[in-house]
Formats: structure tokens, C-alpha cells, sequence
């Protein structure tokens, strides 16, 4: 009693086609065990390294700056420092302004008041390099003392 | 033998505990998202309770230069940042400008060692900002972290490396304003 060679074809066919047909059910995935909540809490690893290759690119701004005076200078130091000092008080704020340490409302208006901070910083900055003699200026002149 | 899975065993005692934490303290909401975390809070929760110091509690640690370093270095960058600011929105709001300012204090003649000082006091927390944010990054690539032999070398070139370029260049400023004032 061989299956004859059309019976043999027919199984192939349905086979394939019951593999490649929509599953009724779909896999269970293993659960671990180990529930370190890795996927509950946000991923800041492009921010740090962001972070890091903003700092990376004022490297050379920083000596730079102490050679070329002038408005472009003026401007570029505004928004490399801008940014790293926004970064780096929120990182300081995230640190110490805990709701556990001051509460939540405390905490919240301490995250919201880096972003003010930053606010005034570049509209200081860009009010002294447009109406004032400017960054670099400035410490040419305290150095001139 | 009942078999529960770990986790829902350690997410019940978790949340237990913390309930018992809320009926003795005043803290209303948890910053804790996972498991993990909700063991750190109860942490917390019971160094509150017993009135211990929490972070940043720098006296109880024997001064080092590790993290002396790394304190110096983000109150520098605190300090520097709050100059800028109180700085731009300083000038933006009074009456004279940064000219002026400077020109008044000209006017006090201040001898080479007294401006000095502040020049060095202005200096020396840029370059250390700058050179320990590099070796910083180091440390963020994993380098110069194999042993704490490393880590103390690296602390102390940079320490001095920052001194001695701000010296020069408060040295420098002093000798292009004795040339300016002889050429005067």
C-alpha cells in the first residue's frame, strides 16, 4: 500500500500551506523570572550620548576661544555653553530635587524651572552679545585689569 | 508544593511593604516604576524612618581625590553657569554696561596681585571644567579605569595641568598690562 506520488504531492502542498497559513494562536514567549522593569522605565542612552559628543565638540571651541575674539565666537560659545549647561543643571536637578527629598510638587517645579533657567541664560547671553560688548569681550576686558 | 512564579511573589511583598511605608510616612506618591526600584524606595523609606542623612552627605566621607574631583567638578560647572546667567540677565536689566563696569574698577588702580587673584579665580575653574571633563569622557568610554592607581595619576595631572595653565595665562595678562601701561 505506497502512497502513490499525486498522494505524496497533496501532503507537501497542504503542509506548506498550513505553515504559511495565519496562526489561530500565536506563540507564548517564555517569561523570565527576573522582572528588573528594564522596559518600564524610559532609555536615555542616545540622550548621554548626545550629551557626551555636544561636550566632545566644545573641546576645541574652548581654546579657541580664548585666541579668536569676536561676534561668530561670541554666538558659537552661546549655544555650545547654552545647551551643556541645560544638560548639566537638569542632571544636577535630577539628582538632588527628588520627591523624595522635597516632595513631588517641589520636584516637578524644580524640573520645570531648568527650563527657565535656560530661558533667561540664552536671552541673557544673547542680549549681551547683541547690546553689550559680548563673551569674549567681556573677558578680554576683565583680563586687561 | 504550589508553584507561583517568583516575580508576582516579590511584586506582593514588594507592594506590602510599601503600603507599610506609607502609614508611617508623609510621602504620598512613590518615584518607584519597577520592582527594583520599589525595593530602593523602601530603602529610603526606612533610613527616613530612622533618621539617617540621605544624598548628597559629603562630611561623612574621608576626603579623596577621586571624588573630590568629580564634586569640584560639577559645583565648578554650577557656579560658572550661574555666573552666565546672573551675568547676561544682570546686565540685560541694569542701568550701566559691561564697559562702564569695568572702566569703574580700572579706576581703583588695583595692583597686578590683587586682580590677579581674581583672574586666577576666574581661570582656573574653566581649564579644570575643560580638562577633567576629558578625562570625564574617558572614564564614560572606559578608559583610564582599569585600576585606581589610574584614576588617582589622571586626577592629579589634571589638577595640576589646570593650575599651571591658568598661572600662565594670569601671568600673561599681567605682562600685556605692564606693557600697555610703560607703552601708555
Amino acid at each position: 500500500m505506497a502512497a502513490s506520488l499525486r498522494h505524496m504531492a497533496g501532503f507537501q502542498k497542504a503542509f506548506l500551506m498550513a505553515r504559511n497559513a495565519p496562526r489561530l494562536s500565536t506563540a507564548v514567549r517564555a517569561a523570565s523570572t527576573l522582572n528588573d522593569g528594564a522596559s518600564k522605565v524610559p532609555d536615555h542612552s542616545m540622550h548621554f550620548k548626545l550629551e557626551r559628543l555636544w561636550a566632545v565638540g566644545m573641546l576645541p571651541i574652548l581654546p579657541a576661544s580664548y585666541f579668536i575674539h569676536g561676534p561668530v565666537m561670541d554666538a558659537v560659545l552661546t549655544v555650545a555653553l547654552t545647551l551643556h549647561i541645560h544638560w548639566g543643571v537638569h542632571g544636577v536637578v535630577y539628582d538632588y530635587a527628588r520627591p523624595y527629598v522635597i516632595g513631588e510638587a517641589a520636584a516637578k517645579a524644580a524640573h520645570v524651572g531648568v527650563y527657565v533657567l535656560t530661558g533667561l541664560l540664552l536671552a541673557g547671553l544673547l542680549h549681551f552679545n547683541t547690546n553689550d560688548v559680548g563673551i569674549t569681550k567681556a573677558f578680554e576686558l576683565v583680563f586687561s585689569l | 508544593m504550589i508553584n507561583i512564579p517568583s516575580s508576582i511573589l516579590c511584586r506582593m511583598a514588594a507592594r506590602s511593604s510599601i503600603s507599610r511605608g506609607f502609614a508611617t510616612s508623609v510621602v504620598t506618591k512613590s518615584e518607584a516604576k519597577t520592582p527594583i526600584q520599589k525595593v530602593g524606595w523602601e530603602y529610603l523609606l526606612k533610613q527616613r524612618s530612622k533618621n539617617r542623612p540621605i544624598a548628597p552627605h559629603l562630611t561623612i566621607y574621608q576626603p579623596q581625590l577621586t571624588w573630590m574631583l568629580s564634586g569640584f567638578h560639577r559645583i565648578s560647572g554650577c557656579v560658572m553657569a550661574g555666573t552666565l546667567l546672573v551675568g547676561g540677565v544682570g546686565f540685560a536689566v541694569l542701568p550701566f554696561d559691561f564697559t562702564t563696569f569695568v572702566e569703574f574698577v580700572r579706576g581703583w588702580n588695583l595692583p597686578c596681585a590683587v586682580t590677579a587673584v581674581f583672574k586666577y579665580i576666574i581661570a582656573f575653574p574653566i581649564i579644570f571644567h575643560t580638562l577633567n571633563g576629558i578625562r570625564f569622557l574617558g572614564f564614560d568610554l572606559a578608559k583610564g579605569v582599569d585600576n585606581i592607581g589610574q584614576v588617582y595619576k589622571s586626577g592629579w595631572l589634571v589638577f595640576a595641568l589646570s593650575a599651571v595653565i591658568a598661572l600662565a595665562i594670569v601671568v600673561n595678562s599681567c605682562q600685556n598690562k605692564n606693557k600697555a601701561v610703560k607703552s601708555a
